[in-house]
């Protein structure tokens, strides 16, 4: 083949010119970390980066719904603790008080603690977090639960819609306790009992209470073991949630990251081939006829 | 034959190797001349003189200068030469707009996407609360602003690739006339003798090839070996010596005006077949218009997809007053069909919705609301306000400008809930975004001027009740952006695959361009040292042939002197 000066030097060019393209793209990759960190470098993988980023601000975001049921929800289950308490204390009067050897005066007085604790009751029940009723369904803005001062009856002033949390955009979750629950309308009813049964020194009635506050108080139990079921569900899931957030992570390092020492090995390579072209250019220069002809 | 023939054919050779010399001598000077072929002289002997019996010859003659040219290649490059430039304007133009699509380092729209419906999240799990309001407004305005800043920049290179399509009309109708000028030059230079204007043909088939560069043509060689050029769709450009040039002329694709033949109406075809022409009309008719396309889609289906979710809700604070932010030149028409510049008219169907209407205590008037209907295709504006107003505690009309404005009587509130028909969201009554695509999308003026109207919850149908808790708004937000929805007549997919697949199919295309552009600067590469192979000066050579001819000079002029010596011997005898 017959071949002329240009011809050399323009092989040259187009090889130093690759060269340096690789240094380019090499130094780029090492100085970042990443293989690639726009979408022309790499359409797909670009794509992938992206969708794994959102799958990753979805994990934080499931994350901190899950502290806000949580935290909801374990304030609701402290306030039915103390209403258990509660209960408990009012169980333990109506046994005293129903003892044949109680009179009337110590009835009426035992009939001022249950009043106290049925205020108490209701202050729990009334509960709020952040300025929301914990018990009232979506109506946070107003108490859960009302007292006529009249006739001593506690109503339940919510509504029968749960507060949902969603943890993400296929998942939701109740993290409210409603007032409507049997717990607490058998609860009020039970110490309502109770208070008219002491005010009016009816030892039969005061019987009746007691079963009732036992009714009351196992129904409470179950609302509250379910309450920490849930609490317990959500821990779990919690857990799951760190653990895909760290499998997200290493995937966004396995998927991003790029290999130092290849990229380092193709640099040296590109560096050595752009030295013996630049020294080929200089000795080009003495191989010329021009150089023979004095 | 007499002692002088020794000198005349000893003159033809010092005439003919210093010709050879200057053949040389314009090979090497032109050793860096772009387009130049090399050229050989071929030497001939004279006709020979035939005395006493014999022939004798008469000496050497320069007989053709012969251009070296592979017409093959001098084709294939100009082919090659306009795929390149092809490829390399479609690549460049997509680099221009680089930054459109972001980078994993800095926040791009698929990021903004994921912030505003995570502030709807953050809404859900806490619809009470003004400030998760405000999150919402400032990320809402992050989407905003890139989805315009996306479209302008978009719609500026689409602008920029038209202007650079004037500049290379220009240039195109240059190279035209220089063409038919050199066809013209070839023609006179070579009448009448049988050497060819090596030089000027060179330089027609460099501006041939530049032709090529600018737009994709066919090169015949006519009757008398000039050059007729057309376009790929069969559109004459030069002939013999006389060019037509380009021009622009009406509007054409996406309002750009067409390419036409200069004084007549007729269309260049074919012109998106090569070139750079045809790269500027790739990238501006094809990637850039699917760019904004798309990022057009993605605004409206946010949002119609946000405004019928929220038309339908409610925020902290209830209006007094409520203007739709879609307006009506003839509002006595169906609000279907009835104007064009109602982006989402077309989703408007037979249905209902609702109007509640609160008093000054914040108690529905009456519980439960008024339903107002909507017949597709039938009912009007005028109808819909007439409905309205018909409703206790609120009148309602079209201003002057085309708007739908509902006012509450003193001290009244009103509330929208269940709309089936779409009304609210297309008129943008109580909606959350206004504008129908990514060169209008704002927030509505009612959510700008108080985030507490962002909505989270709904009124309840039967109480009018909206109790502060409710979040059944703000999760259906929320799950939309997973969820494929189209609203525009596009394919059904999620926000957030719509604005991923943006940027893929940008990388798709960067990729699929730059591959081309590697595969014929490759070939260019291949050809160019092809011909350089062919064609093009090697001074070694050049060196050793001058040497040649310089030797045989000096033997000539050898012949002269031993001539001369012979005569003067011979005068010696005469004296």
């Amino acid at each position: 083949m017959r071949v002329t000066q240009n011809q050399l030097y323009d092989t040259l060019l187009t090889g130093i010119r690759n060269q340096l393209d690789i240094q380019a793209r090499g130094n780029a990759q090492v100085s970042s970390g990443k293989r690639f960190q726009r979408p022309a470098q790499a359409a797909l993988d670009y794509k992938t980066s992206l969708d794994i980023r959102h799958a990753q601000t979805g994990v934080q975001s499931s994350l901190k719904a899950i502290n806000t049921a949580s935290t909801r929800l374990n304030n609701s289950m402290n306030a039915l603790n103390s209403m258990q308490q509660l209960l408990v204390r009012a169980q333990t009067l109506a046994v005293q008080q129903s003892s044949g050897q109680i009179g009337a005066s110590e009835r009426q007085v035992a009939a001022v603690e249950v009043t106290r604790l049925r205020d108490q009751l209701l202050g729990f029940a009334n509960q709020q977090l952040d300025g929301q009723s914990l018990f009232a369904g979506t109506v946070v803005n107003q108490n859960a639960f009302t007292l006529n001062m009249g006739t001593g009856v506690v109503s339940y002033n919510g509504n029968a819609t749960d507060r949902t949390v969603a943890i993400s955009s296929s998942q939701t979750v109740v993290s409210n306790v409603r007032g409507d629950k049997t717990a607490f309308t058998q609860a009020f009813s039970a110490i309502q009992a109770l208070n008219t049964a002491l005010s009016t020194n009816n030892v039969t009635g005061i019987q009746a209470a007691l079963g009732q506050l036992n009714t009351a108080g196992n129904s409470m139990t179950d609302t509250t073991a379910e309450v920490g079921g849930r609490v317990q569900t959500l821990d779990l899931q919690r857990q799951s949630f760190e653990d895909m957030q760290f499998n997200l992570e290493k995937r966004l390092n396995d998927h991003e990251g790029v290999d130092i020492p290849a990229t380092i090995s193709q640099l040296q390579q590109a560096s050595v081939a752009m030295q013996a072209a630049f020294s080929q250019v200089a000795s080009l220069r003495s191989l010329t006829l021009v150089n023979f002809l004095r | 034959m007499s002692i002088f023939s020794a000198l005349n054919i000893a003159a033809s050779s010092l005439k003919t190797q210093q010709q050879a010399i200057n053949v040389v001598s314009n090979n090497i000077a032109n050793v860096n001349t772009p387009g130049y072929s090399r050229q050989t002289p071929t030497l001939g002997t004279e006709v020979a003189e035939q005395l006493d019996g014999f022939n004798f010859g008469r000496g050497v003659q320069l007989s053709d200068i012969r251009r070296v040219v592979d017409p093959f290649l001098i084709r294939a490059q100009a082919g090659n030469g306009s795929q390149f430039a092809f490829s390399n304007t479609v690549e460049q133009g997509l680099n221009a707009v680089e930054s459109v699509f972001g980078s994993l380092d800095t926040p791009g729209l698929a990021t903004s996407l994921d912030a505003f419906f995570q502030a709807f999240q953050q809404l859900a799990n806490n619809p009470q609360d003004a400030a998760q309001r405000f999150n919402i407004r400032a990320r809402a305005q992050d989407i905003v602003n890139e989805l315009s800043g996306m479209r302008s920049q978009l719609v500026t290179a689409q602008t920029s690739a038209d202007a650079s399509i004037d500049q290379s009309i220009t240039q195109t109708n240059q190279l035209l006339d220089q063409i038919a000028t050199l066809n013209a030059q070839i023609r006179v230079r070579e009448a009448g003798i049988s050497g060819q204007a090596n030089d000027l043909r060179d330089q027609r088939e460099l501006a041939a090839n530049n032709l090529a560069k600018l737009l994709p043509v066919q090169i015949i060689n006519g009757a008398n070996d000039e050059f007729l050029i057309q376009t790929k769709g069969g559109d004459l450009l030069v002939q013999d010596n006389t060019a037509r040039h380009l021009a622009r002329g009406g509007a054409g694709s996406g309002g750009f005006p067409t390419i036409v033949i200069q004084n007549t109406n007729t269309v260049v075809q074919g012109l998106d077949q090569g070139g750079e022409i045809g790269g500027l009309l790739a990238l501006r008719d094809g990637q850039l218009n699917s760019y904004i396309t798309q990022v057009d889609s993605i605004a409206a289906n946010l949002t119609f997809g946000v405004n019928q979710l929220h038309a339908s809700g409610v925020g902290l604070t209830l209006p007094a007053t409520i203007t739709s932010g879609q307006t009506v030149t003839n509002p006595a028409t169906s609000i279907v069909n009835t104007d064009t510049s109602v982006p989402f008219a077309s989703q408007i169907v037979t249905g209902t919705f609702k109007v509640h209407v609160y008093d000054s205590t914040g108690a529905p008037t009456p519980a439960g609301g008024t339903t107002i209907s909507i017949i597709a295709g039938t009912t009007t504006l005028n109808q819909v306000a007439s409905d309205l107003t018909a409703v206790a505690g609120i009148t309602a009309s079209v201003d002057a400008t085309g708007h739908l404005v509902i006012n509450a009587a003193a001290g009244n509130t009103i509330g929208f809930s269940n709309d089936t028909s779409n009304f609210l969201a297309a008129y943008e009554v109580n909606s959350f975004f206004h504008g129908g695509n990514a060169s209008d999308i704002t927030i509505s003026t009612n959510i700008a001027a108080d985030g507490n109207n962002i909505a989270a919850g709904m009124i309840n149908s039967t109480t009018s009740l909206h109790p502060l808790g409710d979040n059944s708004v703000a999760l259906g937000i929320f799950t939309l952006q997973n969820t494929a929805i189209a609203f525009d007549g596009t394919a059904q997919t999620s926000l957030h695959n719509r604005s991923t697949n943006l940027s893929s199919q940008y990388g798709t295309d960067v990729a699929t361009a730059r591959q081309n552009r590697i595969f014929r600067e490759a070939e260019s590469q291949s050809l160019a040292s092809q011909r350089e192979s062919f064609s093009g000066v090697n001074t070694d050579e050049e060196l050793i042939a001058m040497i040649k001819f310089q030797r045989a000079y000096e033997a000539s002029a050898k012949v002269i002197q031993t001539t001369n010596t012979m005569l003067d011997s011979l005068m010696g005898l005469i004296r």
